[in-house]
């Protein structure tokens, strides 16, 4: 019984630097969006889009990925 | 442009829009509660919508008609700085996948309806209670009229001109948001948006076909800036701070208008939340490739009375008859669905914030509801005299007033979620400021969101909303420091 009692928190314990670890990933997108000399280019372009415009519709399935990975190490307890 | 009427493009239109009128109506059946007479009810579809409608209504109510009409209009008038829309809506997400499940689950928790329920709960104040619901109010009022300037620019592209067709529109709208609550737009933002998706997916496969690819879009559209001396393919380096912090100014005032916050709190968990700021950004992606049409324009070689015309022009000089008819009606409904919520948040607001605590605080639930269905009725029919009668210029300086202002709501609203060091005071005389100073500095640059800021090096222009913010959090910060602290804040 002891042991039962003890899990949980041993999983939390575990958890817990993951879970935040995983948050700090959605600080990259506005580190790669708010910082217009990056991409404010137009080579190399990719069918026919300078690169300062697929660049940034790039960084929207990026974000969605770091989105989700950031949603697999959270808990939903609501 | 023609004025003549494609009669297959009108009648494709009126079919689309007898089918919403018709689910508008019905809605008040769709996933029925015990009664409607309940504000959690009108006013939040019963706080019970899954990922799926979560999807389709935020999406619906946060990319508006005015967007698809104004940002490939902005894009084709001024090139890569319109483009700041792209960035705004990505960096909102991670925001509202960190902050927005904490602020259901207090409104759930408590039972609060409004951004303004939540601050009054948070510091037991009236007064700063009034200021979030006021703003709130004042900050969406001029966003639906703009759904009404969406509106008409497809109504005219569609030989449609003079008010009645418009106030026809607004008034069948009125009506069944007045029955069937939130239900009505949430079941019609699936069609909206399915509409929506085709046909952008259809113009940026097939306009570009017919323009030579995109890249001769591009070329076409540098051909032009540089033909009419004004507009850019890429930003010029004094607009880097204007176009970085539009998008983080716009990202975080976002989830603070009553429309956007609705759709939160109308959902059923903090996972529901947190599943669609994953999946949102599928509308961005739209969005960021519906801009480009603004570059297709210049390609196309459009001749146009108003920018504002670009999209609507560009379909019907490209598409056949009936495809148009389909574009026009996704358009003109989907100016529906963000009035409808935007009138049902502000009825909110209006009734959970004032009627309950000024006017009859023993208000009951039925009450309420009758409350907001009214006022939803008179923020509709406002927004339809302000766009007959007042010039559209007005509406356009008040929505973007508005962003400034709504912002200026985020630190009463979020702080206090994570912690209870600030009180009333404080915030209240913060967002005094930043509200007061924020319009100061808008009227001061002629109606212009951005400051010009020159720290002795080379000049350069910032979004209003953002300085205003940080004024509001140094107000509030340094008065909280120096009150004393009087009474506990809410246990």
């Amino acid at each position: 019984m002891a042991t039962a009692v003890a899990a949980p928190e041993r999983y939390s314990d575990m958890e817990k630097p993951r879970s935040k670890a995983a948050l700090w990933l959605l600080i990259i997108p506005y580190i790669g969006l708010l910082w217009p000399p990056f991409y404010n280019v137009r080579e190399p372009s990719l069918f026919g889009f300078p690169f300062f415009y697929w660049y940034q519709l790039l960084w929207v399935p990026i974000t969605a990925t770091l989105t989700w990975i950031a949603y697999r190490s959270t808990r939903h307890d609501d | 442009m023609t004025t003549d009427i494609n009669g297959t493009a009108l009648a494709v239109f009126i079919f689309f829009f007898a089918l919403v009128t018709v689910m508008g109506f019905v809605a008040s059946r769709w996933r029925k509660p015990e009664t409607l007479a309940h504000i959690d009810e009108w006013g939040l579809g019963g706080r019970n919508f899954g990922t799926w409608i979560t999807w389709f209504l935020v999406g619906g109510d946060f990319y508006t008609a005015y967007t698809v009409i104004a940002v490939p209009a902005l894009v084709y008038t001024v090139g890569a700085y319109g483009f700041f829309a792209l960035p705004y809506t990505i960096v909102v997400y991670p925001f509202v996948f960190m902050v927005m499940p904490v602020l259901w689950k207090r409104a759930k928790d408590f039972g609060y309806v409004t951004a303004a329920d939540v601050v009054h709960g948070q510091y037991g104040s009236r007064s700063l209670e009034l200021a979030v619901a006021a703003t709130g109010v004042i900050a969406t009022m001029p966003y639906i009229a703009l759904q009404l300037v969406g509106m008409t620019a497809v109504l005219k592209a569609l030989g449609l001109h003079g008010e009645l067709p418009l106030a026809i529109a607004f008034i069948v709208l009125a009506l069944y948001t007045y029955s069937a609550g939130l239900r009505a737009p949430a079941l019609i933002a699936f069609v909206k948006d399915i509409m929506i998706y085709i046909v952008v997916i259809a113009a940026v496969a097939l306009i570009p076909s017919k323009l030579g690819g995109y890249a001769n879009v591009f070329a076409s559209a540098d051909a032009a800036f540089q033909a009419k001396g004004s507009g850019n393919l890429l930003l010029g380096g004094n607009q880097y701070v204007a176009y970085a912090t539009l998008a983080l100014g716009s990202a975080l005032a976002a989830f603070m208008y009553p429309h956007t916050l609705t759709g939160i709190f109308a959902s059923n968990s903090g996972k529901t939340i947190r599943k669609n700021a994953i999946m949102l950004p599928a509308y961005t992606l739209l969005l960021g490739l519906l801009a480009l049409l603004g570059y297709m324009g210049h390609a196309a070689n459009l001749k146009l009375d108003s920018a504002n015309d670009v999209v609507p022009t560009l379909f019907k000089t490209l598409f056949s008859g009936w495809f148009s008819g389909f574009a026009f009606a996704a358009i003109a409904i989907g100016a529906l669905v963000p009035a409808a919520v935007m009138s049902i948040g502000a009825a909110n607001l209006f009734t959970r914030n004032f009627w309950k605590a000024y006017v009859d605080p023993g208000v009951s639930d039925a009450g309420e509801a009758k409350v907001a269905k009214i006022t939803s009725l008179v923020v509709k029919i406002g927004a339809l005299l302000v766009i007959i009668f007042l010039p559209t210029q007005f509406a356009l300086d008040l929505q973007l007033l508005g962003g400034i202002w709504i912002l200026q709501t985020l630190p009463a609203l979020v702080f206090g979620l994570y912690t209870n060091w600030f009180r009333a005071p404080g915030l209240l005389a913060g967002w005094f400021v930043g509200f007061g100073g924020g319009t100061f500095l808008v009227w001061d640059a002629g109606w212009k969101p951005l400051h010009l800021i020159s720290l002795g090096g080379e000049p350069f222009t910032v979004y209003t909303g953002l300085l205003a913010l940080a004024a509001n959090i140094g107000v509030a910060v340094v008065v909280n420091a120096l009150l004393p602290v009087k009474a506990p804040a809410r246990a």
